[in-house]
């Protein structure tokens, strides 16, 4: 368990503030600025960064400035409900097989295997395919998914473990009923490992969704997403070269404040389990 | 033959000194017992006498002479050409203490590829005689089997045989029968004593087991708190333990087994 | 030897189970191929007969069984958008894929084992710092992110290619290679970077254990322990992870195709899904995920090559 009166990292505090310094506009932009991210303006295409337009124009003559923080909002949001699917439901299946172990661990972890042999994109791409419509849910769904193994392999490592140690045991003498120890006894000192996984997870969903939606099968124009702004601002690194590399930064800093977050959590789990 | 003064280890990351003035001397061809619970500063002593501390992590102070030459004065390549031709080391896990990756007899001949020149159907002559000196049945087998293919028994025998190969002079066993089954234990104590008879090598056992000290050793020490509390005969430290902690220890050992050898 | 038998056997198990899945999922779902073909303005009869030409009239087991047999005869259907054969369409594709797949793994191996594997204290700071960076880089860029990146940095500002001017396919090998480069090295510097870190930890913790210590004991030098014992069991521990980097790269590839516009596999099963032209998606999706199995059994089979402890595992 991580307690309080632990020393917070370094690390931790910083990646905190990159992510809130990162996550406040994200919020706050699009309320407050009053632009509407999707509208154009032909005679307004492709201008460069100056004051009133901070980050320019794209082809279409929208804002970026605005057009980078709705996207970025799309982008997180969406990592964000795949981390959850993923989580709920490998979680579950992990503590389920780590926990009872027997044929329903062996059942649950072929499966993984299988589904693993696929790399992630791939399955992410056959998924899409698959399910004929729904925009963001579809991407969410399939993503979700994709992530499932991951969890579900991280929880069984870390419920098994769990399950091995004294204290465990002695509630088993006790007759305590199975389900309570693995809900009140064990799953909560899985965290320590747990949430450091997530914030991996977290940054994979991230990045996911921005590939896939570069990629084109993700979110739809004319709707902003990170990953489709990258693939157009590509087309006009010639002309407008500072559209990528603010989109790129836009994607790199969010996934860099979760990971110093991540590796603080992994670090501060580390003592407690020393 | 090995004369410890004043040695003083102080590792970087603890305030303080793990071994504190330490004296002691181990006579030729004799065996000297260093008995001692863990965190009383035996293996850091064992460890820097046979030159195996990090430098990065602690400094060692005082006098370690080998045959009147003081280790500690010597360059790490002058430590190195001592280690293993004068000094073995046995140490406390055989499975640990073996590359998982490389046969026996791969391992047990080393020391001959880093002290001299030997062909190899000499290393392995030589490899194959040192694991039946340490009573090993068909050596051959054991010369060609991974150290996963053995119990921990057969492992610290041919530990021993890789540490002896050379002859050196002085051996070196840090709590050598601790992970050891007790019949297996016994075996290897009396292999020991056999080998110290016949081959007349010098030997510190560092062990936290009364009785495996008492078993093997005529002299011994008992160290707590990185400084020795008292030195002497073993069967007068057992039979009339002058120190308190000593007297706890003895008191401690259940039926006053110690008085084996 | 038995042990290969039986490996091999499960990876058949494997690609059999990842092509029914594959199959099922598509015919299940992707609803009438003759309905898609000719759009909802066919007549029945044509429906009719484009069904009985395209055999969809037997039942499903048959049908699997005669596409399945496709990847062995080179009969795996027509391409709704191309109208064309699919396995001429992926046979054409599958050499550049190969090639950038292999080009990527070979930076991944030439770098990462060197600055791995070289002591900290070796090569002083250069190195260190070298290793450093690419720390920081493998924490945030996804390959396509890097991709962007090296476009522009190489094809924009420095003008060492022309993103997207891939050469016609036959007529120029040597300027396929140098355009290769550039998508090879974005796929590639991620996974350096994790496995420089893999294998620096590798031997970090090697270095502490008993038997590092013994080696010394017996008079060894730094240089020569590192050497014998260090590598060995280091590099025995990397092969799984290099059997996943494989996997890793096909799946990189496929998204790295697309930002380097590299007539690939990934960018025909791009395409193709966003087509909706399920016979070259499920095909594509076989062969790559047959290409990934493939690097599993071979890193399994290496390992137990390099592992005596791994071999008396199975014999028991």
């Amino acid at each position: 368990m991580i307690r309080n009166k632990k020393r917070v990292p370094p690390g931790l505090a910083a990646g905190a503030a990159i992510l809130l310094l990162f996550l406040l506009p994200t919020v706050l932009v699009p309320l407050v600025s009053g632009v509407d991210p999707n509208a154009m303006q032909a005679g307004a295409k492709l201008l460069p960064p100056a004051a009133g337009r901070w980050f320019g124009t794209d082809q279409f003559g929208r804002d970026i400035f605005v057009r980078v923080f709705v996207g970025a909002g799309a982008t997180l949001s969406v990592a964000a409900a795949t981390v959850l699917i993923g989580a709920f439901f490998g979680v579950l299946t992990g503590a389920v097989s780590g926990f009872f172990g027997g044929w329903a661990d062996a059942v649950l972890m072929r499966l993984n295997d299988a589904v693993t042999a696929f790399p992630a994109v791939l399955l992410a791409l056959v998924l899409m395919s698959l399910f004929s419509s729904g925009g963001a849910g579809r991407l969410i769904l399939a993503l979700g998914v994709v992530f499932i193994p991951g969890y579900a392999r991280v929880t069984r490592g870390a419920v098994a473990s769990v399950s091995a140690r004294g204290y465990i045991a002695a509630a088993r003498s006790q007759g305590v009923r199975r389900g309570r120890i693995l809900f009140v006894h064990v799953l909560p000192n899985t965290l320590p490992s747990l949430l450091p996984a997530l914030t991996i997870g977290f940054n994979n969903a991230v990045l996911a969704e921005a590939g896939m939606s570069y990629l084109g099968v993700g979110a739809a124009p004319p709707d902003a997403s990170l990953g489709l702004m990258l693939s157009e601002a590509q087309g006009l690194l010639f002309s407008a070269p500072w559209y990528a590399l603010i989109v790129c930064a836009a994607l790199l800093i969010p996934v860099f404040g979760v990971g110093l977050i991540g590796a603080g959590l992994q670090r501060m789990g580390g003592e407690a389990r020393a | 033959m090995l004369e410890v003064q004043e040695l003083t280890v102080r590792f970087h990351s603890a305030e303080t000194p793990a071994v504190n003035g330490v004296s002691f001397s181990v006579p030729t061809g004799g065996i000297f017992g260093l008995v001692g619970e863990s965190g009383s500063g035996k293996t850091a002593t064992a460890l820097s006498i046979a030159g195996l501390l990090d430098c990065a992590a602690a400094s060692v102070s005082g006098r370690i002479l080998l045959d009147g030459v003081d280790l500690l004065s010597l360059s790490s390549k002058e430590r190195r050409r001592l280690a293993g031709k004068e000094i073995g080391v046995v140490f406390q896990e055989p499975a640990a203490a073996m590359d998982p990756l490389m046969r026996i007899g791969r391992q047990v001949e080393e020391t001959l590829l880093l002290h001299g020149r030997f062909s190899a159907a000499e290393r392995k002559k030589k490899a194959l005689a040192a694991l039946a000196e340490a009573e090993l049945p068909d050596p051959e087998r054991v010369y060609r089997s991974y150290p996963h293919e053995l119990s921990g028994g057969m492992l610290q025998r041919s530990m021993i045989a890789a540490a002896l190969i050379l002859r050196p002079k002085l051996l070196l066993l840090d709590e050598p029968t601790t992970a050891l089954d007790v019949t297996v234990q016994a075996q290897i104590l009396s292999l020991l004593g056999r080998l110290n008879a016949e081959q007349g090598v010098s030997m510190l056992l560092i062990s936290h087991d009364l009785r495996v000290v008492g078993r093997l050793c005529p002299t011994a020490a008992v160290m707590k708190d990185g400084r020795l509390v008292e030195t002497g005969e073993t069967e007068a430290l057992f039979r009339a333990p002058r120190h308190p902690y000593t007297k706890k220890l003895v008191a401690s050992v259940p039926g006053g087994e110690y008085n084996g050898a | 030897m038995r042990y290969a038998v039986k490996r091999v056997g499960s990876f058949a198990v494997t690609m059999l189970l990842v092509a029914v899945l594959t199959f099922a999922a598509f015919s299940v779902v992707s609803g009438d191929p003759a309905q898609r073909l000719l759009g909802t303005s066919a007549t029945p009869e044509r429906l009719a007969a484009l069904r009985e030409e395209l055999g969809l009239n037997a039942p499903a087991p048959e049908r699997f069984l005669k596409w399945l047999g496709g990847f062995f005869t080179g009969d795996l259907g027509v391409s709704f958008s191309y109208k064309q054969p699919v396995s001429e369409l992926l046979g054409s594709k599958l050499p550049v894929t190969l090639t950038l797949t292999a080009m990527s793994f070979l930076l991944i191996v030439l770098f990462s084992f060197p600055l791995g594997l070289i002591p900290s204290g070796a090569g002083g700071r250069f190195i260190g710092g070298v290793r450093a960076a690419f720390n920081q880089l493998s924490m945030a860029a996804p390959p396509f992110v890097l991709g962007v990146g090296i476009s522009w940095i190489c094809g924009v500002v420095l003008r060492m290619f022309t993103p997207g001017a891939f050469p016609d396919p036959g007529t120029d090998p040597a300027g396929e290679l140098r355009y290769l480069l550039f998508p090879a090295v974005s796929m590639a510097v991620p996974r350096v970077a994790m496995t420089v870190r893999m294998l620096r930890s590798g031997v970090e913790s090697e270095l502490h254990k008993d038997y590092v210590r013994a080696a010394a004991a017996r008079g060894a030098s730094g240089a020569f322990i590192l050497r014998r014992h260090v590598l060995r069991n280091v590099l025995a521990s990397s092969v799984t992870f290099l059997g996943q980097t494989m996997a890793e790269i096909v799946g990189a590839g496929v998204v790295i195709e697309q930002v380097f516009a590299v007539p690939g596999l990934g960018r025909l099963l791009i395409s193709s899904v966003l087509t909706r032209d399920y016979p070259v998606v499920q095909a594509a999706v076989v062969l790559l995920a047959f290409w990934v199995c493939l690097a599993g059994a071979a890193a399994d089979l290496v390992n137990r090559l390099a592992d005596p402890r791994l071999r008396a595992e199975h014999k028991a």
